[in-house]
């Protein structure tokens, strides 16, 4: 994952953190009914009771028969008029059959007596109910509301239809009308403390992803082991896997070939001494072959290094390490040679960037790894061969003579790498 | 370090990281709301008092919370999202995630209160407590017994019709109503009944009314229609003219506008002696409601056209007739008949008295105008005219009069 992707995350996380924690609230419905319970006995209507229920009241049907209701405010002012259908009728349709031609005759059932309701909306401003008979105009019944008004809001007193309230503007009971019902200051702090932890989770990724970043770019690194000596090959691989590496085994030059075959190491340790095909002869193979030829190999073997094992082999490998090799030894040549990789890898990309030519580009990486590796060998060939610098200048013998051919070409080497390095110039500086 | 151990550190950051992000995401949206951990946690603090006149206010008053929690009366299950009432001011809703259907009202005095709940699909619900006893609350919230067909709006907006199935039908050759276990047994047989007459009767409205003078293109959206099945309690379509509902039914539906009860059928036709009414109507103002047999579609529209149009019948018999004005399908005389048709550019000479030619003997002194066949004069077959649809247009446009002043 980039870690401008890990950012964008961690910003919609914020973002989303920042819309205000919601819960889904409808709206309040302070819908209420005034019920008023009529008995219609011989003429006589009776109010037997009333009650304010809170739900809608059914729509009023349309101008029809019976009695007149009228809602009256504690001024006399008329608030609303409508008709009541009388209680008493009820009207139905029979279907007949006059030879079998089907015919409708009406029906009224007149009930006496008979129970009845009266349903409108409450509103506030109506203190009083009065049924009418629509022909004649005479009062039938009246209801004064009042008092089931207060005692409805007794009982529910923080309604926003309450008179008092009205009145007052101001709740009449130690209760306030709540709005909330979280306490401010809790819900701030949870949030706060919500905010805080989010916070720390998109640090800890933050963290989480440049580790991530940084350790595939660190990955550690592939090994092959080639030896024909199962015991060394344990020792060495033990080694290797203390210090992080990753490894792979071959006890031929034939295997190792074969390995190659199924997956590319980052470094192979090649021993010499082995049968039928020996380590030089693997290298040759392994340089010869395209896709092999640039896996750096490190030769690893009880042989002493010649002067001609370096001016035939030296090109092909990175080092030379004798057995037996501690791990301290191991350890610091394998990281050379990374290093000396990227190093070289860096000073390629830079040169390149700055519009160096590529071919001067190339062989000052190939001189840079050369010159490395030959004071390397030179090293080694000096302290196997007991020969101190000075010592050796005297001496007459075959050796001598062969290392100082070999010192001859590697100062050609370091020349020309000095040269082509002052022709890039800054180009090479990193 | 080895590689896995890379990896384990790695893995490990992120995900305690990932974690702390979700985490703190649900600690910020839920912050403040309240569990159940501490019920009746009491609180000391100086009440929010308004002077009171004649009071003293200077009393210490004693402030609780109160935790409430409502459930699903018939599972238990907590219930979210349930609009909570105290003492009649809204105090907010019962949270709907986290620890579902909780709800925390704070500084609440000390003695009795009212708690109100509310939800749609559940039957209102209303409480005294006395706090702090009563502190935490357990609600118990009764689903409705009320299904929606169609919600078109609100209940003062829209005609509100509500079909209760009959547990009883009526046997005309015996001369005695019977019981039928159609729909007290098979709730789907009554719902395939109402959905079928909905939509071959009460939706074909704009077929069988004038087309020139067309009702609104969207009646149909200014229904709400539910039905209520509750199989512990039906209706009786046979007690009295207009049939009965139970009284709970009452309580639970007080926005019906009109209350259809729908029994199965009615068993052989009215030959002889006259038999219960087919279909009947108590226009009531609050409680409004009709019965009619769930195989007789036109009867259906007529009995509509009474309870929910106000029309009149234009056959003449034993039934009852007025002139509905304003917008009205009957005269109470000829000459309020032409000069109505007149007004609408009719042909006044339409206007005829109410009578029966065959056999004669019926004569009513009132006038229609509709022409035949009229549904309001045939009942089991017909159309409505331009009168009776003028009407039904009225009606359609002034659903809600209570919010008009006179």
């Amino acid at each position: 994952m980039k870690p401008s992707s890990v950012i964008m995350i961690i910003c919609i996380c914020l973002i989303l953190s920042g819309i205000p924690g919601t819960v889904a609230i409808d709206s309040p419905q302070y819908d209420k009914s005034v019920n008023i319970y009529l008995k219609i006995d011989n003429g006589q209507i009776t109010a037997k009771s009333t009650e304010i229920l809170y739900g809608t009241a059914p729509n009023p049907f349309p101008t029809q028969e019976g009695f007149k209701g009228e809602l009256v405010a504690a001024d006399g002012s008329i608030v609303k008029t409508f008709t009541v259908w009388d209680p008493r009728v009820q009207f139905g349709d029979v279907i007949v059959s006059d030879a079998n031609i089907p015919r409708i005759h009406g029906v009224v059932d007149r009930q006496n007596p008979v129970d009845s309701v009266v349903i409108f909306p409450f509103d506030p401003k109506v203190t009083e109910f009065r049924l009418y008979n629509s022909a004649e105009g005479t009062l039938l019944t009246s209801v004064d509301l009042k008092p089931h008004i207060d005692s409805f809001f007794a009982s529910y007193p923080n309604d926003p239809d309450n008179p008092a309230l009205y009145g007052s503007k101001a709740p009449l009971t130690v209760n306030p009308i709540q709005t909330m019902t979280m306490d401010p200051v809790v819900k701030l702090s949870g949030q706060v403390w919500g905010i805080l932890v989010i916070g720390t989770g998109a640090v800890l990724i933050l963290i989480g992803a440049f580790a991530s970043v940084w350790f595939l770019r660190m990955k550690p690194k592939s090994i092959l082991i080639v030896d024909d000596n199962q015991d060394i090959i344990a020792v060495i691989d033990g080694m290797l896997k203390l210090n992080g590496y990753v490894t792979r085994t071959a006890t031929s030059g034939e295997e190792c070939l074969k390995e190659l075959e199924s997956a590319v190491p980052d470094l192979i340790l090649l021993d010499i001494g082995m049968e039928p095909m020996d380590g030089w002869e693997t290298l040759k193979r392994i340089k010869k072959n395209p896709t092999f030829k640039g896996i750096p190999v490190m030769m690893l073997t009880a042989l002493r290094l010649t002067p001609k094992d370096v001016e035939n082999y030296g090109i092909f490998i990175e080092d030379y390490v004798m057995k037996p090799v501690t791990e301290e030894n191991l350890k610091n040549a394998i990281i050379h040679i990374f290093a000396r990789r990227e190093m070289i890898k860096e000073q390629i990309a830079v040169a390149t960037g700055a519009g160096a030519d590529r071919d001067k580009v190339c062989e000052c990486a190939r001189l840079t790894r050369i010159v490395d590796v030959n004071k390397r060998l030179h090293d080694l060939l000096i302290k196997t061969y007991d020969l101190e610098a000075g010592v050796m200048q005297g001496a007459e013998n075959e050796m001598v003579l062969a290392i100082k051919n070999l010192e001859g070409t590697f100062r050609n080497q370091e020349n020309r790498l000095e040269q082509i390095q002052r022709s890039l110039g800054s180009s090479l500086m990193i | 370090m080895n590689y896995r151990q890379h990896i384990l550190i790695i893995g490990i950051i992120l995900g305690i990281g990932i974690v702390a992000v979700l985490s703190g995401i649900l600690t910020y949206m839920n912050a403040g709301e309240p569990t159940m951990k501490t019920p009746a946690e009491r609180i000391q603090v100086a009440p929010p008092v308004q002077p009171t006149p004649g009071k003293n206010t200077t009393t210490d008053i004693s402030l609780y919370n109160l935790f409430l929690s409502t459930v699903d009366d018939s599972n238990g299950k907590p219930l979210g999202s349930v609009s909570v009432y105290f003492d009649g001011g809204y105090s907010g809703s019962t949270s709907d995630k986290g620890t579902i259907g909780i709800l925390n009202i704070s500084r609440v005095s000390e003695g009795r209160h009212t708690i109100r709940a509310t939800k749609s699909g559940y039957t209102e619900f209303s409480q005294t407590l006395i706090i702090p006893n009563d502190s935490p609350a357990k609600i118990r919230l009764q689903a409705q017994q009320l299904v929606p067909v169609q919600e078109s709006g609100s209940h003062t907006t829209k005609i509100d019709v509500v079909f209760v199935p009959s547990g009883t039908s009526y046997n005309c050759a015996e001369q005695k109503k019977i019981s039928t276990t159609r729909y007290v047994t098979d709730r789907s047989s009554f719902i395939a009944d109402v959905n079928r007459i909905v939509n071959k009767s009460l939706f074909t409205l704009d077929s069988i009314t004038d087309k020139n003078d067309p009702i609104p293109a969207d009646y149909r959206d200014r229904f709400n229609i539910y039905y209520y099945y509750d199989s512990s309690e039906f209706a009786d379509a046979f007690s009295g003219c207009a049939g009965t509902v139970p009284e709970k039914f009452w309580k639970t539906v007080p926005f019906a506008d009109i209350v259809i009860i729908l029994y199965p059928t009615y068993y052989t036709l009215d030959t002889g002696p006259p038999c219960e009414p087919n279909g009947c109507v108590n226009p009531g103002t609050g409680r409004s409601w009709m019965k009619i047999p769930a195989d007789q579609q036109s009867l259906f529209l007529h009995e509509c056209g009474h309870a929910i149009f106000g029309l009149i019948d234009t056959y003449c018999g034993g039934t009852l007739y007025w002139e509905n004005k304003p917008v009205p399908n009957v005269w109470s005389s000829q000459d309020s008949c032409m000069s109505y048709a007149i007004s609408n550019s009719w042909d006044s000479s339409a206007c005829r008295q109410i009578l029966q030619k065959n056999p004669a003997g019926c004569t009513k002194e009132f006038w229609r105008w509709d022409a035949d066949p009229d549904i309001m004069h045939e009942g089991y077959s017909g159309t409505f005219g331009k009168a009776s649809t003028m009407r039904i247009t009225y009606i359609f446009n002034n659903i809600n009069t209570w919010g008009k002043t006179t």
